[in-house]
C-alpha cells in the first residue's frame, strides 16, 4: 500500500511537465546510461546466446516429433512474451536495482535526503523519480532489443541464411502477435521496471538511519523485487491463459 | 565525460524507438491494417467448431480469418469471413467451403476452387460452408485401426513364417531355379518340364523316328505311285490282291494323322508348356504306338509291293 502511494506520488511527479529541467534530465540520462547503455553489449550477447539454444533445442525437437509448425508459436509464446522479458528484467534488477537500492539507503543514512527536504528540494523530483524513469525506459528498450534479436535469431536457425523466406516468416510471425499480445508485452514490461526500481527506492529509505543496516535493506529490496517479478509473471500468465 | 554519455544515450533511445517503431508499423502493415480487407458471408447449419479469428487456408495458406458470428433470419449460422483485398483473388464463384477439423490440432476453414477463371467470389451474395462428416468418434476410429492393425500383424506373421529359412516359398524359388536352370541346358524347355536329360533325349528320340518314319512313308508312296500307276503296275493288272489295298491305306492314313498330331503336339510344347506338361505322358505312348503301328505298316506293304520288280508280283 505504502508502495502504491509512493508510486502515484512519483507518477504525479513525472507527469508535471515542468519536472523535466535540465537537472532532472541529465540524472534520467545517467540512469538510462548506467543501466542500458553500459549493459547493452553484455545483454544483447547473454540474451543472443540464450536465444539460439533455446529456438536450436525447440526447432530440433519439434523436428523429431513432426510439430515443426508449432516452433513459431512456441518461440512467440515462450521466448518473446515470457523468457526474454523475464531475463532483462532480472538483469536489470540485479544490475541497476541493487545499486540504486545502496545509493538511496546510503543518502538515507548520511541525511542527504532530509539535506534536501531542508534545501525545499524535492528528492522525489531529483533523485527518486528520474531513476523510476530511466528504469523503466531501460528495461522497455532492453526487452524491446532483445526479443527483436531473437526473432532475427529464429529466422536464422529455421530457414538458414536464405533471405528469399524473410517475407514468409515475417509474415507468419505477425500473425502470431495480436497487437493485444504485443500491448500486454509493453504494460507487463513497464510493470517490470517499475517494481526494480520502486522497490528498491522504497526499501532503501525505510531502513532506520544505521550504517550497517544498509546492506539488510539492500538483501530485503532484492527479495522483494524478486517476488514481485514473480507475481507479475504469474498474474500476466493466468490473465493470457485463463 | 557528460557529452559523451548523452550522445550515447540519445543514439541508443533514439536506435531503440526507431527499431520498435519501424517494428511495430511493420506489424501492423503485415496484420493488414494498412489494408482493405473484404468480408465474405458463409451460411452454415451450426457454428460448432467456429469461432471468431479462426483461419480461411487456401491450399494451405491462411487469407483470411472469422470475423463474427451471428444467425441468419433463417435460423442458420451466419460466418462472416474478413479476406485482404489482395489475397481476394484466389476466392471465385465456384469456391467450395469446408470446415477442416484434423484429429490434432485447430481446425480451419478451407476454400478450394476447381476454376481460378471463374468471377471473383461477390461479397454480398451467401455461400454454404460443408462441415464434412462432423466430428470424429475417435474411440470409435481407433478401434477400427485396432482391427486392421491386428490384421496387419497376423499378414506379418504369415509372411515371416512362409519367407522363413528353409520354408515353402524358399523352396519353390529353388525349385524355380533348378527348372530355369534345366532350361537353359543341353535340351531347353523340353528338358525343364520333363525333369531330366534323359527323358528329353527320349522325346528327342521319339521326334527324330517320326522325321524317318515320314521319309519312309514318303519313299513308299513314290513307290506305290510307280506299283500302282504305271503302265503295267498293279492298276492294269487288277487283281484281289490289289483289293486290300484300300483298307491298308485307310490304317496309313490313320497313322499318318496320328502323327501329324504328334508333331502338332511336339509343336505346341514349346508354345503351350501347360499343355505341354499334361499331355506328356500320354503323348510319349501314343508316339511310340503309332511308330510301332506304322513300321508294321510299312513291313507288311513292303511285303506286298514289288522290290522295283513289277513283274515279281504273284498274280492269282
Amino acid at each position: 500500500m505504502a508502495l502504491l502511494r509512493f508510486g502515484f506520488h512519483l507518477l504525479e511527479v513525472a507527469l508535471t511537465p515542468r519536472t523535466y529541467d535540465s537537472a532532472t534530465r541529465w540524472i534520467i540520462t545517467k540512469q538510462i546510461y548506467f543501466t542500458a547503455v553500459q549493459a547493452l553489449p553484455v545483454f544483447l550477447i547473454y540474451s543472443l546466446v540464450i536465444s539460439v539454444v533455446l529456438i536450436q533445442i525447440m526447432v530440433s525437437v519439434a523436428r523429431d516429433f513432426g510439430l515443426s509448425e508449432y516452433v513459431p508459436g512456441l518461440i512467440v509464446g515462450f521466448l518473446l512474451m515470457e523468457l526474454l522479458p523475464l531475463l532483462s528484467v532480472l538483469f536489470v534488477a540485479l544490475r541497476s536495482g541493487a545499486a540504486i537500492n545502496t545509493e538511496i539507503a546510503l543518502m538515507h543514512v548520511n541525511n542527504e535526503i532530509t539535506a534536501f527536504e531542508h534545501a525545499q528540494i524535492d528528492p522525489a523530483r531529483y533523485e527518486y523519480m528520474p531513476r523510476v524513469v530511466g528504469g523503466v525506459i531501460s528495461v522497455l528498450a532492453l526487452t524491446g532489443l532483445s526479443a527483436l534479436s531473437a526473432l532475427l535469431v529464429a529466422f536464422f536457425v529455421i530457414y538458414g541464411l536464405d533471405w528469399s523466406n524473410l517475407g514468409n516468416y515475417t509474415h507468419s510471425m505477425a500473425q502470431l502477435l495480436p497487437l493485444t499480445l504485443v500491448f500486454g508485452l509493453i504494460a507487463k514490461t513497464v510493470l517490470y521496471g517499475l517494481c526494480v526500481t520502486l522497490i528498491p527506492i522504497k526499501t532503501g529509505l525505510e531502513i532506520p538511519k544505521r550504517l550497517f543496516l544498509v546492506p539488510v535493506s539492500v538483501l530485503k529490496g532484492m527479495m522483494r523485487v524478486f517476488f514481485a517479478i514473480v507475481l507479475i509473471e504469474v498474474a500476466s500468465l493466468t490473465f493470457k491463459y485463463m | 565525460m557528460n557529452k559523451s554519455i548523452q550522445f550515447k544515450v540519445g543514439a541508443f533511445i533514439l536506435a531503440a524507438l526507431l527499431t520498435g517503431a519501424f517494428s511495430f508499423i511493420y506489424l501492423l502493415y503485415e496484420r493488414g491494417w494498412f489494408e482493405h480487407s473484404l468480408q465474405y458471408t458463409l451460411i452454415a447449419p451450426d457454428a460448432e467448431n467456429i469461432s471468431v479469428g479462426m483461419p480461411l487456408v487456401f491450399r494451405g495458406i491462411a487469407i483470411g480469418k472469422v470475423s463474427s458470428l451471428t444467425l441468419s433470419p433463417q435460423g442458420m449460422a451466419r460466418i462472416v469471413v474478413s479476406v485482404e483485398s489482395r489475397q481476394s483473388q484466389w476466392l471465385r464463384a465456384n469456391s467450395q467451403f469446408s470446415l477442416d477439423k484434423p484429429l490434432v490440432g485447430a481446425a480451419k476453414i478451407r476454400a478450394d476452387v476447381s476454376d481460378l477463371s471463374s468471377p471473383l467470389l461477390s461479397p454480398d451474395k451467401e455461400y454454404p460452408l460443408n462441415q464434412g462428416s462432423g466430428d470424429l468418434d475417435i474411440p470409435a476410429l481407433a478401434a477400427k485401426a485396432n482391427a486392421i492393425l491386428d490384421q496387419l500383424g497376423t499378414v506379418a506373421k504369415n509372411v515371416a513364417y512362409m519367407t522363413r529359412r528353409d520354408g515353402e516359398i524358399n523352396a519353390t524359388l529353388v525349385n524355380a531355379q533348378a527348372i530355369t536352370h534345366k532350361m537353359t541346358g543341353k535340351y531347353g524347355v523340353a528338358q525343364g518340364l520333363l525333369g531330366s536329360e534323359q527323358n528329353a533325349q527320349v522325346l528327342m528320340d521319339s521326334l527324330q523316328h517320326t522325321r524317318e518314319l515320314t521319309a519312309n512313308l514318303d519313299e513308299m508312296s513314290r513307290k506305290l505311285d510307280r506299283t500302282v500307276f504305271d503302265k503295267g503296275g498293279l492298276i492294269d493288272n487288277a487283281n484281289q490282291s490289289v483289293a486290300q489295298l484300300p483298307p491298308m491305306l485307310e490304317d496309313i492314313r490313320a497313322s499318318l494323322k496320328k502323327v501329324d498330331t504328334l508333331l502338332v503336339n511336339a509343336n505346341g510344347l514349346t508354345a503351350n508348356l501347360k499343355e505341354g506338361t499334361d499331355d506328356m505322358g500320354q503323348l510319349r505312348s501314343e508316339v511310340d504306338e503309332a511308330l510301332s503301328k506304322t513300321n508294321q505298316l510299312i513291313t507288311k506293304i513292303n511285303r506286298f509291293l514289288p522290290a522295283g520288280k513289277p513283274g515279281e508280283v504273284k498274280l492269282p
